[in-house]
């Protein structure tokens, strides 16, 4: 029985993370831009949805306000690399330190508690008081109910001429030039748009979790990164289309992840082993489906 | 030959790079008119030149000295998407002219500026791409990534997209370096029809037979500079093994 | 779709037999089960889960006897937080203990029993209780709120010509928001007169200390980590201007501050065992508890420096006196 309990938690924070994963690998995909930006949008679209919502703005405008300062900071890592020809890490990467410093002037402190506050999760949670051993099935069906939602119109937006223009800007930046589209602003545009969805990740776990906290973005970065990894290697990569494939590679990752790591917290390794446990499954995931790294992830673009 | 039915006129145009610290003069004070329509062969050994004149004309690389117009207004004055619509520069390499994570459909319509424009629906895009890919061998293939294509189908695509585009004056670099015969063949064939649909055509060919039969006019060029330039009849295979040493 | 289909196949046949086994879930072998869950190992948090499971065994709970004991460590990453205390509430234990604030945060979520945190610097802000003096169901817990009012009285009776007293905080700390509310409101029944010096980095320390020098008789920084970090320039400025230098904790005096009364992490401890017991026992709705200060440091070379004489039944009352000032 007790191995079901982890799956249960993985699933839950698999599809709270998701979110978080799919901003990284949509920049790295389809922008070709690995994105750093993840690590501080994710703190501080949680901070900006704590801040607002403390204070009395209803739920649903505070969620967008969020998502925007989130995309903001995403901009900004666009706008530094474009601009200033920084490197796109370490644009990144001062991006990161902005928005830690934001997010602390933003609460007045490091810590903002949101326990009793309407959320998200309120009518599931009143629903899954009756299940038996705490089980997180509402929740997580509303999860895959936003993330389908979501994906929906992450697609469509990608099929627009818009989301087609952004898509060569991304592959191609030197054929894109020759048709004429900016490429710069377009990786502005992109970069704003998948930390909008970094952003939201973090809303929807302080909202789960019930509190806010600036320490909340630490090691998203990596997590992210590792369950793209592994989202990408356990899906067969052929039969679905290009973006669908990394939309979907990372909420089967992310799930994948998280039940991993609920599965090392269950067993309770000491905590200093946690890491090296998850670092591990990861590079076995890698090393298991190695042969299967085929032209779709590795061509070198032009 | 006047100014105003000439889609493209440069006039002393010299291109400096800087390799390894030291000034190469690639282009040299060079100076080309070509009249609306026309299909012209460019030859010349590596390094002649032709590359960089071609990327000049396509407002990639700035020249040093001289003027480009195109369309009747200076490169200098026209803004990036101006010149995109303008003129198009399809690469020897195949993968340079074509995005590998959008399917062939998708590769089209980005490209297509009829269709932004005139608001044409899906299905009627659908049928639009379908009869211009099927005698390329790739009307089942709509669907498909661009990067599932091979070399050869690449090329071919991008020559597709290179009609689609609303520029008059289309430069090709190249274009059938690395193709077998067959595809080769259908490449020249979609050359012929771009050019027959009214495009003005600049191609660079290594290939001394079409040098001397494809297009209407060989411009050789040696050191950066034209030392031959012939039209139609004109031309001659003993001045072109003169000037270019290929026939 | 295949392997896709049989993934999530599997998550939802497995979560479907989970809602099914979970109705047979059964308590583990008699005994009582107390989860202890906590963001980061530390030393002053290690003394609070030592002394808690060292009161419930003086309390009739004996580890290995009737009670089992399953601790959980996030390991610093606050993102895994949630993840412990999902996994705790399924576990189906008689207590939560949630050491830290976000751990008890999380858990004060997901929990459906007694939860008793601890170490939490304010747990009305945080939003874990509404009071600190009234009970609230199923929860309770102790903060570690820094004990102000002990501090201040410690100030008058090692120096009471006192009058003006010149407080350094960074406002960008959640303790400190929580500390300087506190200062304000006992100062005035001690006769203080408050000068507040905002420092925002560790940086700003020096030159903030300065300019307070002309216009107090006596610096007091908050329990703020920003001006502990930065707390040798604060230490210079004091022995410059030879006025006193008070602060809040052990560490700092050793430092150089001049005296300090200091939350007891061991009694902290002890305390939240106290309630962890009274959980076990059935109780429901029972107060949280504020730390009382009770250990007093003192520096006697910070004292020579700064020319202040501490009084004989101070220094009795001490638990260290530090004869010289830590590099």
């Amino acid at each position: 029985m007790s191995w079901i309990v982890p799956l249960d938690i993985g699933l839950l924070m698999g599809l709270l993370l998701a979110w978080a994963v799919l901003a990284l690998a949509l920049g790295f995909r389809l922008l070709d831009f690995p994105d750093l930006t993840v690590e501080g949008s994710f703190p501080l679209g949680a901070a900006v949805f704590a801040v607002l919502h403390r204070t009395g703005v209803p739920m649903l405008l505070s969620i967008p306000c969020a998502m925007l300062a989130g995309g903001l900071a995403g901009a900004l890592t666009g706008f530094l690399h474009v601009r200033f020809r920084l490197n796109k890490f370490l644009s990144g990467i001062i991006v990161i330190a902005i928005a830690y410093s934001l997010s602390l002037r933003i609460m007045g402190g490091s810590n903002i508690g949101l326990l009793g506050l309407s959320s998200v999760f309120d009518c599931v949670e009143r629903l899954e008081e009756s299940l038996p051993g705490g089980v997180h099935l509402w929740t997580a069906l509303l999860l895959v109910g936003f993330l389908l939602v979501g994906s929906t119109l992450i697609l469509g937006a990608l099929a627009t001429r818009t989301g087609l223009r952004l898509r060569v800007a991304g592959s191609n930046p030197n054929y894109a030039r020759a048709l004429g589209i900016n490429v710069p602003a377009n990786l502005v545009l992109g970069l704003a748009a998948t930390n909008c969805l970094a952003a939201l990740s973090g809303v929807l776990l302080a909202m789960h979790q019930g509190f806010a906290d600036v320490g909340m973005g630490q090691g998203v970065l990596i997590l992210a990164l590792a369950a793209m990894t592994i989202g990408e290697r356990l899906l067969p990569e052929k039969r679905l289309p290009f973006h669908a494939f990394v939309l979907v590679a990372a909420v089967v990752g992310s799930v994948a992840y998280q039940v991993v790591v609920a599965y090392a917290v269950r067993v309770g390794l000491a905590p200093t082993d946690l890491k090296l446990a998850t670092a591990v499954m990861v590079l076995a995931v890698v090393a298991l489906r190695v042969s299967r790294d085929g032209n779709l992830l590795s061509e070198v673009q032009q | 030959m006047t100014k105003s039915d000439s889609i493209l006129t440069v006039s002393n145009v010299t291109v400096t790079f800087s390799r390894w610290g030291q000034a190469v003069r690639a282009v040299r004070d060079l100076t080309l008119s070509l009249p609306r329509g026309q299909w012209v062969m460019l030859v010349g050994h590596n390094g002649s030149g032709k590359s960089t004149l071609l990327r000049a004309i396509s407002g990639a690389i700035r020249p040093e000295t001289g003027d480009i117009v195109l369309t009747g207004r200076s490169l200098t004055d026209m803004s990036a998407s101006e010149i995109a619509r303008s003129v198009f520069l399809v690469h020897q390499d195949p993968l340079m002219g074509t995005a590998s994570t959008l399917t062939l459909f998708e590769n089209l319509l980005v490209a297509d500026h009829a269709a932004a424009t005139a608001n044409c629906s899906h299905k009627e895009l659908l049928g639009k791409y379908v009869e211009l890919l099927r005698p390329l061998g790739l009307a089942d293939r709509l669907k498909q990534l661009a990067k599932t294509l091979s070399g050869g189908e690449r090329q071919l695509l991008a020559l597709l997209i290179g009609r689609l585009r609303p520029s008059p004056l289309m430069l090709l670099d190249e274009p059938l370096a690395a193709l077998d015969p067959a595809k080769s063949e259908l490449c020249i064939e979609q050359i012929r029809s771009m050019h027959a649909a009214g495009k003005t055509v600049v191609q660079v060919t290594h290939e001394p037979h079409l040098a001397l039969r494809a297009g209407d006019r060989t411009v050789v060029l040696a050191n950066g500079e034209i030392v031959y330039d012939a039209i139609g009849d004109d031309r001659s295979s003993e001045a072109l093994r003169r000037f270019w040493g290929g026939v | 779709m295949g392997r896709l289909a049989k993934i999530l196949g599997v998550i939802a046949v497995l979560t479907v037999v989970a809602i099914v086994v979970s109705k047979h879930a059964a308590t583990p072998r008699g005994g009582k089960v107390v989860a202890i869950a906590t963001l980061m190992a530390h030393p002053a948090l290690d003394a609070v889960q030592r002394n808690l499971v060292k009161e419930l065994e003086r309390q009739g709970f004996v580890e290995g006897k009737n009670v089992r004991y399953v601790v959980r460590n996030a390991n610093g990453q606050v993102q895994l937080a949630s993840n412990i205390a999902n996994e705790l509430s399924a576990q189906g234990s008689d207590v939560i203990v949630a050491i830290t604030t976000p751990m008890a945060q999380a858990v004060a979520k997901s929990a459906r029993g007694p939860v008793v945190f601890a170490a939490v610097t304010d747990p009305v802000g945080a939003g874990l209780i509404s009071s600190v003096d009234k009970g609230e169901v199923l929860i309770t817990g102790t903060s570690d709120a820094w004990p102000y009012e002990d501090q201040l009285k410690l100030i008058r009776k090692i120096t009471p010509a006192v009058k003006r007293l010149g407080v350094l905080y960074n406002p960008g700390e959640a303790a400190s928001q929580f500390g300087i509310k506190e200062i304000r409101r006992f100062a005035p029944s001690l006769g203080f007169e408050l000068i507040e010096g905002a420092a925002s980095s560790t940086n700003d320390v020096y030159p903030v200390a300065q300019n307070l020098v002309g216009r107090v008789d006596a610096l007091f920084l908050s329990s703020d980590n920003t001006v502990i970090g930065g707390v040798a320039a604060a230490v210079k400025v004091a022995v410059e201007h030879r006025i006193p230098l008070y602060v809040g904790d052990s560490g700092t005096v050793e430092k150089g501050g001049l005296a300090a009364v200091s939350v007891g992490y061991s009694e902290l401890g002890t305390e939240t065992g106290r309630l962890v017991a009274r959980m076990l026992n059935g109780e429901r709705s029972i107060p949280a508890v504020v730390a009382r200060g009770s250990e007093v440091y003192l520096n006697k070379k910070a004292a020579e420096l700064m020319g202040v004489s501490i009084p004989t039944e101070v220094l009795q009352s001490a638990t260290k006196v530090y004869d010289e000032i830590a590099k």
